[in-house]
């Protein structure tokens, strides 16, 4: 199965990096794209696979460091941002759907950390994000069934 | 007396705040625009390296991700005293020129059109993305994004890495391009082209062949009379990477200032404002005149509209034949109708495919002679490029190392922050009557900033999605009576 792991975030912002942090581990492993934010560009760069697997910061108010997974069409499902310069990775994925049903990976699945610190200038995450790292990186392995 | 605000989600997503004051009868008083200063980039480039400066800047916006690097590479030239090598100068508006069209694309189509191919004051639920592409037709929307993913590949064909660009050394570029490189990327703009087309032509469609949206377009609601900046070529043309001159027209279209690099300080002011984190630049040798629009103003607006506005035309021919199209409609300029932008933005999409087409058709840009010998620091660079959103301009000051010890950001949204605050308050004062506020109305205001464009620094994000702004309702009491955002969740 064509597979795909889609890293999106700052990395100069403490913890908005940390799914930039866990695509690093699957390099070599399966195809990963590291992106800084879910625009038309996760698209260009899932359209193909059979498989896509998008990892992110998440802010929900939950404790910093919990793993979240999030279903791409049932999560938000009527989330619409009409105000300015950007959309969100949710409108993107229907927009794909929509136009590139042929195209678009049979599975997605969007794993979030929830975040304590995006705002401090660091490439370091907090430790709390830091501490999940490995955790979402072994669920995703074993998702994958990769060793 | 009422008090309409537009507030920020998260400080994260965007920072801006919109509060609209009513009086006692419900009309509108006031209204202002409050964002965020800059996320702290400029103290974090304090002590580094100049080298490593552009693909930091890089980062400060996702969407933006190109002309910060842009412009910044620029100054650091110029914190070295080089100027880049020919065909690394082509290289740079190879690069940038395909950011332009990406950048143009999916503001019109994700923010710009859906106002009006879905309807100003249809509900979010269809007036967005999916709802324009119903409404245009799905064979439309797949054409224009895989059209727009070409000027993605020639991006990261030149910027090494898809999340962001890391090609800039001071006086080159990191890689020189192959033959088959250049011709593919020539295959590219030609697709480029057609999507410039396509897009002229969905505007000319959807806006100016319906007279409610003509009408809407040149409605007083939608006019903000400014002064504007913007860069011109040798040839007073409209340019985007390197212009030779950045000129300042009046609101009659007289030209009262031409500067280039350093020499902005000559001519922006800034006034801070005590409401809001951010300042509001003016043209200096008007002196600040508030925040008001009309002859005489200090105020002044970037980006395409400006450009258009300031410069005489397009060097390319299928955006010079737009932009006598557009000028043959309004009559004259500087045209002042803020929705004009969307259709600036169109003719610009259009003229930097052409832009890419010119510079991969000659065979000297594979040229392997990218980099500049470096024998001297000279310690202060600035960097204006003419980006998507408008005039960008990066200032920099180094010790004799090259480290950074001063840096000064001005981004097109501070540009325009005047002029957006006027946009706001007219849009308002026109829409909002005897207190009646809904949805529909809120769009129609909404409408008034989102031809600028506003980026306020969105550097971070975190799902479920960049909430950039949100709107509350005071009473002229101060009572809070309607909140609303610019998305919903349902």
């Amino acid at each position: 199965m064509k597979t795909i792991v889609v890293g999106i975030g700052n990395p100069n912002f403490r913890d908005d990096g940390v799914g930039l942090k866990i695509v690093e581990h699957f390099e070599g492993l399966v195809d990963t794209v590291m992106l800084m934010n879910p625009d038309f560009k996760v698209l260009d760069k899932i359209l193909g696979y059979d498989r896509a697997i998008i990892v992110d910061g998440v802010k929900s108010g939950q404790q910093p460091g919990t793993i979240v997974e999030l279903d791409p069409l049932n999560t938000f499902k009527n989330i619409y941002a009409s105000g300015t310069h950007n959309i969100t990775l949710f409108e993107v994925i229907r927009v794909g759907y929509t136009l590139f049903p042929d195209e678009m990976p049979k599975e997605i699945k969007i794993i979030g950390v929830e975040v304590e610190d995006v705002e401090t200038l660091s490439g370091e995450c907090s430790p709390k994000v830091r501490e999940a790292i490995p955790k979402v990186v072994e669920k995703i392995k074993s998702y994958l069934r990769i060793k | 007396m009422k008090k309409i605000e537009i507030n920020p989600m998260t400080r994260l997503e965007g920072h801006g705040k919109i509060t609209i004051f009513l009086d006692e009868n419900g009309n509108v008083d006031n209204a202002f625009l409050q964002t965020v200063e800059f996320m702290g980039y400029e103290k974090f480039l304090v002590g580094m390296p100049i080298e490593e400066v552009p693909r930091t800047v890089s980062t400060i916006c996702g969407v933006c991700r190109g002309v910060h690097f842009t412009a910044s590479m620029k100054a650091m030239d110029g914190v070295f005293g080089v100027e880049p090598t020919p065909t690394a100068k082509k290289l740079r508006e190879l690069f940038f020129n395909a950011h332009m069209v990406e950048d143009h694309t999916a503001i019109l189509y994700a923010l710009g059109f859906p106002d009006f191919v879905c309807g100003p004051t249809a509900p979010p639920a269809e007036r967005n993305l999916v709802g324009l592409i119903l409404k245009v037709g799905a064979d439309v929307g797949k054409l224009v994004l895989k059209k727009r993913a070409g000027a993605v590949k020639i991006f990261e064909m030149l910027g090494g890495r898809p999340i962001h660009p890391v090609a800039a050394i001071p006086g080159g570029w990191a890689k020189a391009i192959t033959e088959e490189q250049r011709k593919e990327i020539l295959t590219i703009a030609d697709d480029l082209i057609e999507l410039g087309k396509l897009t002229l032509d969905v505007f000319d469609k959807v806006v100016l062949q319906n007279k409610e949206y003509v009408d809407l377009v040149m409605s007083d609601a939608y006019k903000v009379v400014v002064n504007y900046l913007g860069g011109v070529d040798e040839n007073g043309k409209i340019t985007y990477y390197d212009p030779k001159d950045q000129v300042f027209v009046d609101t009659k279209g007289n030209e009262i200032a031409r500067f280039r690099g350093k020499e902005y300080l000559d001519h922006i002011a800034e006034r801070t404002l005590p409401w809001s984190y951010l300042k509001v630049p003016y043209v200096k040798k008007f002196g600040w005149k508030g925040l008001v629009d009309g002859d005489g103003t200090s105020l002044y607006s970037v980006g395409p509209l400006a450009r258009f506005n300031v410069a005489a035309g397009f060097s390319t021919p299928l955006a010079q034949e737009a932009y006598e199209k557009m000028l043959n409609t309004f009559g004259s300029k500087p045209v002042h109708n803020i929705l004009a932008y969307h259709w600036t933005r169109a003719i610009e999409l259009i003229n930097a495919a052409e832009n890419i087409k010119v510079l991969a058709s000659d065979e000297s840009i594979t040229d392997t002679n990218v980099r500049q010998e470096i024998t001297k620091v000279v310690g202060e660079g600035v960097g204006i490029v003419e980006v998507p959103r408008g005039t960008l301009i990066h200032h920099y000051k180094t010790d004799d190392k090259a480290i950074v010890q001063e840096a000064n950001l001005i981004v097109a949204t501070t540009h325009n922050k005047g002029a957006i605050n006027v946009a706001i308050r007219k849009a308002a004062q026109h829409f909002i009557k005897g207190g009646k506020v809904d949805d529909g109305i809120i769009n129609l205001v909404e409408m008034a900033y989102r031809p600028y464009d506003l980026c306020f620094a969105c550097a971070t994000h975190t799902l479920p999605g960049r909430i950039p702004i949100e709107l509350n309702i005071y009473s002229h009491e101060g009572e809070l009576i309607k909140s609303l955002r610019n998305y919903e969740i349902v």
